[in-house]
């Protein structure tokens, strides 16, 4: 395993505010999409992937790739019984609500 | 205030613990799928998955009282769920270390370079890549599976990941870009075993003359 060069920039922290080059925007790339950086971050990389013509490209697959991927939450149902078998646990338990 | 409320303190027993029921099914119980797909995840079998769910949800009734009125009871829930799980399997993981989260997006914008100069990013682009996810899901090794479920498809914070995961968000991080890397490494040979690859290189030497 690499370890971590010691003048790397940590995730909250930035050199230039509003400004990100290229190496900067893939690193923050994810977190951008996953709404995980400050509205001053977010807009730095959403101004930079939008301009750069090398980085939009990652931009669009990594957007496609991670909507595909939030689509199979409606592939797979619980089994039909496991709600009453819960309900049955929960009523000996003493639940006692409508369900 | 009813005017049964002067009665008996068994009667006002009974009225808390009907609100108690009450909240725990409009808060707790309609998350059972989520909830599903999450011990699902953590054990890769129905059976198990099942029993998990069921525990969970015991679990999560007895100590109704310890839910913040108005948190998030998904990320609640999850939390339970992890735990037990981690209680059934009566083991403490040591995970390898991971190489951080930056190194980690940096080498898939890499990969995804070369995917685009050999073709496969334009494969990619004719294919429905959910069941080539599904499957890739399915093979997915943990601790990366974990953290793909709950950030791409449970829609959980970095935060509540690591909470659930009992981690810090830095591994949650590094734990999240590895296991989408290694989806994207399973998509690029599904393609290309669709023998997309091929024809959109060849396309593409043709259009670059």
């Amino acid at each position: 395993m690499t370890s971590t060069p010691p003048n790397r920039p940590s995730i909250g922290s930035h050199s230039h505010a509003g400004e990100v080059n290229c190496t900067r925007a893939m690193q923050q790339l994810w977190d951008f999409l996953d709404r995980e950086l400050t509205d001053e971050q977010l807009g730095a990389v959403r101004r930079h992937v939008e301009s750069c013509s090398s980085c939009f490209p990652h931009k669009a697959w990594a957007e496609r790739f991670l909507e595909a991927l939030h689509s199979l939450r409606d592939e797979r149902l619980m089994p039909p019984e496991l709600k009453a078998r819960v309900m049955e646990q929960l009523r000996a338990a003493g639940y006692a609500g409508a369900q | 205030m009813t005017p049964e409320e002067s009665q008996s303190s068994a009667t006002s027993a009974a009225g808390s613990n009907q609100r108690r029921d009450a909240d725990f099914e409009r808060v707790a119980l309609p998350w059972m799928n989520d909830v599903y797909r999450f011990a699902y995840s953590l054990t890769r079998n129905e059976s198990d998955a099942q029993d998990l769910v069921q525990e969970t949800y015991l679990r999560a009734f007895r100590s109704w009282h310890t839910f913040q009125p108005g948190s998030d009871a998904r990320r609640w829930l999850f939390t339970i769920c992890r735990n037990a799980f981690l209680r059934s399997r009566e083991r403490t993981r040591h995970e390898v270390d991971l190489e951080d989260g930056d190194t980690e997006a940096l080498a898939l914008a890499m990969r995804h370079r070369d995917m685009l100069n050999d073709g496969t990013d334009r494969a990619l682009a004719q294919i429905d890549l959910r069941p080539a996810l599904t499957t890739a899901l399915e093979q997915l090794q943990e601790p990366f599976r974990s953290a793909v479920i709950l950030v791409d498809v449970e829609d959980q914070s970095y935060d509540a990941a690591a909470e659930i995961l009992g981690v810090p968000i830095g591994t949650v991080r590094s734990r999240l870009f590895r296991g989408r890397r290694q989806l994207q490494e399973r998509l690029a040979l599904y393609a290309r075993d669709a023998g997309f690859a091929s024809a959109a290189t060849a396309k593409e030497k043709q259009s670059d003359d």
